[in-house]
């Protein structure tokens, strides 16, 4: 899709890579990069920040609203809300970055083999297809059912339920470029498989692949914060931003903050996420904006 | 195949093209199209003045991006956003259509003044009938007719422009069509009226087969003849309009650089952008080529980037530096009903018709 | 189009088998994982264990329990639900309208506020409609729904006590007592499938738009709410279905969060319980009904995109 072997001259060989074009930076990423800029930074600095203790359990100071001493308040058991949304901030973009991270690897992997390969296609096209059928994040519930609940599960549900989606833009692109021409030319003149496919024939779908992958970065944001609102994601007492709000929902009534603070950190997180995908989607192919983002 | 000489049409040419104060059926005057750009507004459309007669065939001729197919929409008010008309009058039939109401135009549109677009395909829509689409201009326009009646009115004008098996047709999409019969739908749609007194036809056989395309163009004589009406054809296809056209508007960068009826500009080309067109073109005979535009070296300038002088400077081969360059030539009338817009057309030597050989190369 | 459809149909036939297998094996990932749901959380020692496996044929080996689970499970029989020891088919059926109400309200909700919005913003591309649906869409998409529901209880039901914060009705007591259960739940749910609605409208109508056919509409003479709503929309259409049913999709995926925010006893919750409690065939019976709800409303999109689409009619 990133580019019409059509449109290169009859002379070059090769199709014009991502890379070689030049790609003007848009607004929508930079705004995108400003928003998550800040929750990065959080997720990074957590753990060198002694004095905040997300675990701590102090019952007289419990429940109590924004202070001085504890700038987002406390939560019922009188642990520093503060200290728990940073080191949410950690659980979730880790998980986030985690699954992409395992999607990118399997989707493009698998992608690539299933494309080339019309054999492998036959099953690979077939399984990834076929787990898209469950409607929205149904399947990770499945998964986590069976092999239940924690970080690194959450990270294998959330991969299974995307790569899927990774592995069928591969091989889309793939395909669109086995039969072209340059392919042809290419292998008459002794090029390998490998050669061609990993140095012409793949950065074609580095563009498509990476709007995708930060689309999907934010996706498991939210599926990860679903999960453990549902009780399925990070078993308690670690700090997710989704188990925050899940332990927040008896007090909806008396600590608004509990609440609150939580949810604009996912919020803002997927915002930035999903502003960085489109502006990636614009950068790497004006032809597509506008586009929505399944 | 038709001749490819022009002299079929001398009479009606030399008539209507010489006597400009008879009144013309439509007159532009300084028209002016301005699109947005990157910096500061892009003139597609600069100073341009065309007076079209009732019933003769104006042929528009140029490379593209010249600001043709602009100038057609111009005149149907459907100049595409952002693009806007910054200047200048569309008088049609004396009324201006740049001062008319939306409801105003609209009733002009499709049934007055018509469009036939290049590709038939992409210009019916793939998911109606070809009857809705035709019969739609007469629910349109003439809303006092029947249903009924607008079906069988749609049959008879469907025989007209030479479909088989009207009645059949009605109930097909257009992807059931061939190409030339998709563009004998087209002229379907734009006559259904059966009052149309401008028909602009934009590279309405372009996108067709050679063979088709011969058909095509006699169709459109026949019926330009039949319904007595005027037409502007445009093309970048000089052979199209040796064909067919009474007079010639040749265009350039979004100017008007010559104007004259057909059979003086092919005897007798004055401006040397003119010339480079004939030279590319193929003589009786010889059958038509793609891309004979390729004779003229260089490109097109690019119109967000014009020098002040003119713009034909950079590709031409009979500049004189300082006052081409600097100065936009204006359009000055060479003898009665020539204009050329070339500060040196007195200086060139005279016309001579390219050999057989090397057009036929 | 008959052909189509009735291929269409058939191929509805393999995807359920594909289903099932796929819910079997992935359930069963955890060799012996189901009789942990059994037992619960007392304490049992192994020769129980040992009985519990050989009483589910839970021993003998994996081909041998699908070939025998996959022709019940085709009658509708997922078994006993650990949890609660009634058939599966009989909790789903008591549990399916709910999800079904709060599904198809959102769903036409939906379409009612995201296309025209969608629309609305293609023509006036760049206009302040433009930019505020385009900030309300982003919005709508980043914000977890279940948070949304929160923030809805404590603005409608805690503050302003408007509307009842959880729980459902049958709309045998009545249809405001059932109405004023699922409105805070269709407005959660909704807010992220119009955004996408929103989006996929707006680029869709963008993309026909620009199209020579709309020019030749304008060309004819028609007025511009024809060249909209007749032409422009008609071809949006073939896009926006597609979108509409992959939204129901992610619609039917959401309710599983939404039920839990409000304490509706749809098949969503269900689900959620029998994952936590590791009850799987009611965690099979649940997420099968879900999913078959999906396959269905995706097999209804393809049939209305070949209404929409005439060149599928006729080359299937």
């Amino acid at each position: 899709m990133s580019s019409d072997p059509a449109s290169t001259r009859s002379g070059d060989l090769l199709p014009p890579h991502v890379s070689a074009r030049r790609i003007r930076v848009n607004g929508m990423f930079v705004t995108g990069c400003l928003i998550l800029a800040p929750l990065v930074l959080m997720a990074l600095s957590a753990s060198y920040l002694a004095f905040l203790d997300p675990l701590s359990i102090n019952a007289p100071e419990k429940l109590l609203p924004p202070s001085w001493a504890h700038p987002f308040g406390t939560d019922h058991f009188g642990r520093d809300v503060l200290a728990r949304t940073v080191h949410g901030a950690q659980i979730s973009l880790r998980v986030g970055f985690g699954s992409t991270l395992l999607t990118a690897l399997f989707g493009i992997l698998l992608g690539t083999v299933s494309g080339w390969y019309r054999w492998a296609d036959a099953i690979i096209g077939r399984v990834s297809d076929s787990l898209m059928i469950f409607p929205g994040f149904v399947l990770a519930i499945m998964i986590l059912a069976a092999i239940g609940p924690s970080e690194l599960n959450v990270v294998i549900s959330v991969t299974v339920l995307y790569a899927p989606r990774v592995i069928r833009t591969v091989r889309a692109s793939i395909i669109e470029f086995r039969d072209a021409e340059f392919v042809q030319a290419a292998r008459t003149v002794g090029v390998g498989d490998f050669r061609l496919l990993f140095l012409h024939i793949l950065p074609n779908a580095v563009g498509p692949v990476m709007v995708q992958l930060s689309f999907g970065f934010a996706w498991a944001v939210l599926v990860e914060a679903g999960l453990s609102f549902l009780g399925l994601g990070t078993p308690p007492p670690t700090p997710s931003w989704g188990s925050m709000i899940s332990d927040a929902r008896d007090f909806i009534r008396s600590a608004w903050w509990l609440i609150t603070i939580p949810g604009c950190m996912i919020t803002l997180a997927v915002l930035g996420l999903n502003l960085i995908g489109d502006g990636l989607r614009d950068m790497f192919d004006p032809r597509l904006q506008n586009r929505g983002n399944l | 195949m038709i001749a490819t000489t022009p002299s079929r049409k001398t009479e009606v040419a030399a008539e209507s093209g010489d006597s400009p104060t008879s009144g013309p059926l439509m007159e532009i005057q300084a028209l002016e199209v301005r699109f947005p750009g990157n910096r500061g507004p892009v003139t597609v459309i600069d100073q341009v003045d065309l007076a079209i007669n009732h019933g003769e065939i104006l042929g528009l001729v140029g490379e593209s991006g010249c600001g043709k197919s602009m100038l057609a929409r111009s005149i149907l008010g459907l100049v595409p956003t952002p693009g806007k008309i910054t200047g200048g009058r569309i008088l049609f039939e004396r009324d201006d259509l740049l001062n008319m109401s939306t409801q105003a135009m609209r009733q002009i549109r499709g049934d007055r003044i018509a469009i036939v677009l290049q590709e038939p395909m992409t210009s019916l829509d793939p998911v109606f009938t070809v009857g809705n689409q035709i019969t739609e201009v007469l629910a349109t326009h003439r809303p006092e007719m029947t249903r009924h009646e607008r079906r069988a009115r749609a049959i008879q004008m469907m025989e007209q422009v030479g479909i088989q098996f009207p009645a059949n047709r009605l109930s097909q999409y257009p992807h059931e069509l061939s190409g030339g019969i998709r563009q004998r739908v087209m002229i379907a749609i734009a006559l259904i009226c059966g009052d149309v007194r401008l028909l602009v036809a934009d590279e309405p056989t372009t996108a067709l087969d050679v063979t088709i395309q011969a058909q095509i163009l006699e169709l459109f004589v026949q019926l330009q003849a039949k319904h007595s009406m005027a037409m502007l054809l445009i093309t970048h296809d000089l052979s199209v309009i040796a064909q067919t056209a009474h007079r010639v508007a040749v265009m350039y960068a979004g100017r008007i650089v010559e104007v004259a009826g057909a059979v003086p500009l092919f005897d007798g080309p004055l401006h040397p952008y003119t010339r480079g067109l004939m030279h590319s073109l193929p003589r009786a005979g010889a059958r038509p080529r793609k891309s004979r535009m390729a004779a003229i070296p260089g490109t097109v300038p690019n119109l967000a980037d014009l020098p002040p002088g003119c713009p034909f400077f950079d590709r031409c081969a009979h500049r004189a530096d300082d006052l081409c360059l600097e100065t936009m030539p204006v359009l000055e009338q060479a003898a009665r009903g020539h204009w050329v817009r070339c500060h040196r057309w007195r200086d060139l030597a005279p016309y001579e018709p390219p050999s057989p050989q090397t057009a036929a190369s | 189009m008959l052909e189509y459809a009735l291929r269409r149909v058939l191929a509805f036939i393999p995807t359920i088998f594909i289903t099932l297998t796929l819910i079997f094996f992935i359930t069963r990932l955890v060799p012996g994982s189901p009789i942990w749901a059994l037992i619960g959380h007392q304490s049992v020692d192994a020769a129980q264990i040992d009985a519990i496996t050989k009483e589910l044929g839970l021993d003998r080996p994996l081909i041998t329990q699908y070939l025998e689970w996959l022709p019940r499970v085709l009658t509708g029989d997922f078994g006993n639900s650990i949890f609660y020891g009634r058939p599966v088919a009989q909790i789903v059926a008591d549990r399916f309208p709910v999800t079904l109400y709060l599904t198809t309200i959102a769903m036409i909700v939906t379409i009612a506020i995201g296309m025209p919005l969608g629309i609305v913003a293609a023509i006036r591309r760049g206009g302040v409609t433009d930019y505020a649906s385009n900030t309300f869409s982003s919005l709508g998409m980043a914000m977890p729904s279940f948070w949304l529901g929160f923030l809805l209880i404590i603005g409608f039901s805690v503050l302003l006590n408007w509307l009842p914060s959880s729980g459902y009705r049958s709309p045998d007591f009545g249809i405001w007592q059932w109405l004023s259960r699922l409105i805070l739940p269709v407005i959660a749910q909704s807010l992220a499938q119009i955004g996408l609605v929103v989006r996929m409208t707006r680029a869709s109508m963008i993309e026909v738009l620009g199209q020579e056919y709309i020019t030749m509409a304008r060309a004819k003479g028609l007025s511009e709410s024809r060249v909209v709503l007749k032409h422009a929309l008609k071809n949006a259409m073939i896009q926006i279905v597609t979108v509409i049913g992959l939204t129901f999709a992610l619609g039917l995926g959401g309710s599983v969060i939404i039920e839990n925010v409000f304490a509706l006893p749809g098949l969503g919750q269900l689900i959620t319980i029998a994952a936590v409690r590791r009850d799987y065939p009611m965690l099979e019976g649940g997420i099968f009904y879900l999913t078959l709800v999906a396959l269905v409303v995706n097999l209804a999109v393809d049939l209305t995109y070949a209404f929409f689409n005439p060149r599928i009619r006729y080359t299937g």
